[in-house]
């Protein structure tokens, strides 16, 4: 997706070159209440959405190749930001969150000026493209714990246990030995970010970082930690990596 | 430039034809619903070889965790051929058989990470079933399974086992494609793949390129072979009833 305050020109003439016309849903003569949100959620997303999702929502929209990451291939149903388990399409309130958020360390701005109304409804054109016709059911993510010096300590520890280094590196900065030869499902290069920076793709919510390493990010080689750590050793890693950050 | 295993995505979605390198999503299609009944057929004995004109496999350096992975390089997808050129690991499939032989399906596979390697390298399954996976090594595997489509992979699931002797369970349900890549992102030399499969009349060629499928009906079939490094290749063989038909698919000149 691309923002109409912050695309460049090339966008958004592309955008308006699309046209509402091209995603336009079919007229009803009575439509439900969820197929004018479909309708009206379709015709934001040409405006909005098409230029760099595409048209079929294939992540070939015309500014796509200026973009890198790409844009989500929405057809494939593979998400990132989740609360899902691995291979599970994202909840409602994952796709909104990430509408409504942006993604940081790619070209996805945040929609938030939007009313949520509009962007309910483009979750709903999102989910038809990726064909999501189940409500996917999300992980339990317990209460955070108090942040403490022991806290922070055992973080490290789980941290080297769970071998995020290979990637991430021993100091977090993403140079660890695997993150040279790192490829999205694309196979195009991807590397392992760094976490020093106190930037994540979903923000800085504690909740989020959990979920990102109890589910991984689908689509980049993050796997999913649910079945190898506990809850709270994966609390304890979401607090150690929070206190990498150079703030 | 394209790699071997770039190029068998790019053959992917074009069907086998004319002694032309092409392959998997039209060329493994099978029939959607298998009738399974008594069946007094026959059988094919086969070869699957490969010419003279073999372009070098991909090698990658074994740069991490020597301890455990060895030293040297190592192939993702190796073309392994015997003395006769017969190709090792080539799944062969009977083509669009909607009736034949029951089928006891298997539920659960097994693949073991050992010594940064897949073992079994390829294996056939069902469209549906559960893989238990298992870590022998004390270094950081993830395992990471996509469902081909086409030219596209998508992820179907990817789950970090950080110590030895874990093992995880997971149930694979193919929607859109046909064959699952298995890799692991912190060792980009592994490589396993599993061919799903709607009927029973599935092999996998041994050392000698040799495979034999039973109690096939008797009648006219399109026998298509597919592997990883070199895409797919089809003949027909004709099965008659209590008796055995020879098959032979070439790869190249």
């Amino acid at each position: 997706m691309i923002s109409h305050r912050s695309a460049a020109g090339m966008l958004l003439l592309a955008s308006a070159l699309l046209g509402a016309s091209a995603l336009s849903a079919p007229a009803a003569e009575r439509p439900g209440r969820a197929q004018a949100s479909l309708a009206k959620g379709k015709e934001i997303y040409a405006r909005e959405c098409a230029a760099c999702h595409g048209v079929k929502g294939d992540g070939e929209g015309p500014g796509a190749h200026i973009v890198n990451p790409k844009p989500r291939n929405f057809i494939l149903g593979v998400f990132k930001l989740r609360t899902t388990p691995s291979g599970q399409p994202p909840t409602d309130d994952d796709l909104l969150r990430t509408i409504t958020q942006g993604i940081a360390h790619s070209a996805m701005p945040s929609f938030r000026e939007l009313p949520e109304a509009d962007r309910r409804a483009l979750v709903g054109v999102v989910r038809q493209f990726a064909d999501i016709k189940t409500a996917p059911r999300p992980i339990a993510i317990p209460a955070a714990p108090e942040v403490s010096a022991a806290l922070l300590e055992k973080g490290k520890t789980v941290y080297t246990a769970l071998k995020c280094q290979t990637c991430h590196g021993d100091t977090g900065t993403g140079d660890g030995a695997s993150s040279l030869t790192l490829k999205d499902d694309a196979k195009g290069r991807i590397w392992a970010p760094d976490l020093t920076t106190g930037v994540f793709k979903s923000g800085d919510d504690a909740k989020a970082l959990y979920a990102r390493i109890a589910t991984g990010l689908d689509g980049t080689p993050m796997p999913s930690y649910a079945s190898q750590a506990k809850p709270d050793e994966i609390w304890a890693v979401v607090h150690y990596v929070r206190s990498l950050a150079k703030r | 430039m394209l790699s071997r295993r770039d190029m068998i995505g790019a053959s992917m979605g074009f069907a086998a034809c004319g002694g032309s390198l092409a392959l998997a999503g039209a060329a493994l299609a099978q029939a959607s619903s298998y009738v399974p009944g008594a069946v007094i057929g026959g059988g094919i004995d086969g070869i699957v070889r490969v010419g003279d004109n073999l372009s070098a496999a991909e090698q990658i350096i074994i740069g991490k965790d020597n301890h455990i992975c060895g030293e040297g390089h190592a192939t993702p997808d190796p073309v392994t051929l015997s003395d006769e050129r017969g190709l090792k690991n080539a799944v062969v499939m009977i083509k669009d058989i909607a009736r034949g032989k029951p089928w006891a399906k298997r539920e659960r596979f097994d693949i073991v990470q050992e010594k940064c390697v897949f073992h079994p390298y390829i294996q056939f399954a069902p469209r549906s079933f559960e893989l238990s996976i298992l870590n022998k090594d004390p270094v950081l595997h993830n395992i990471h399974a996509y469902e081909i489509i086409g030219r596209a992979r998508r992820t179907l699931f990817n789950i970090a086992q950080p110590q030895a002797n874990q093992v995880d369970r997971h149930k694979v349900a193919l929607t859109r494609g046909s064959i699952i890549e298995i890799d692991c992102d912190a060792h980009n030399w592994m490589s396993a793949w599993i061919v799903t499969s709607d009927h029973p009349y599935v092999a996998v060629t041994d050392s000698a390129g040799r495979f034999a499928i039973d109690d096939v009906p008797a009648g006219e079939f399109e026998l298509v072979a597919w592997h990883p490094g070199l895409g797919s290749m089809s003949t027909r063989a004709k099965v008659a009833s209590k008796a055995r038909a020879a098959a032979t698919i070439s790869f190249g000149a």
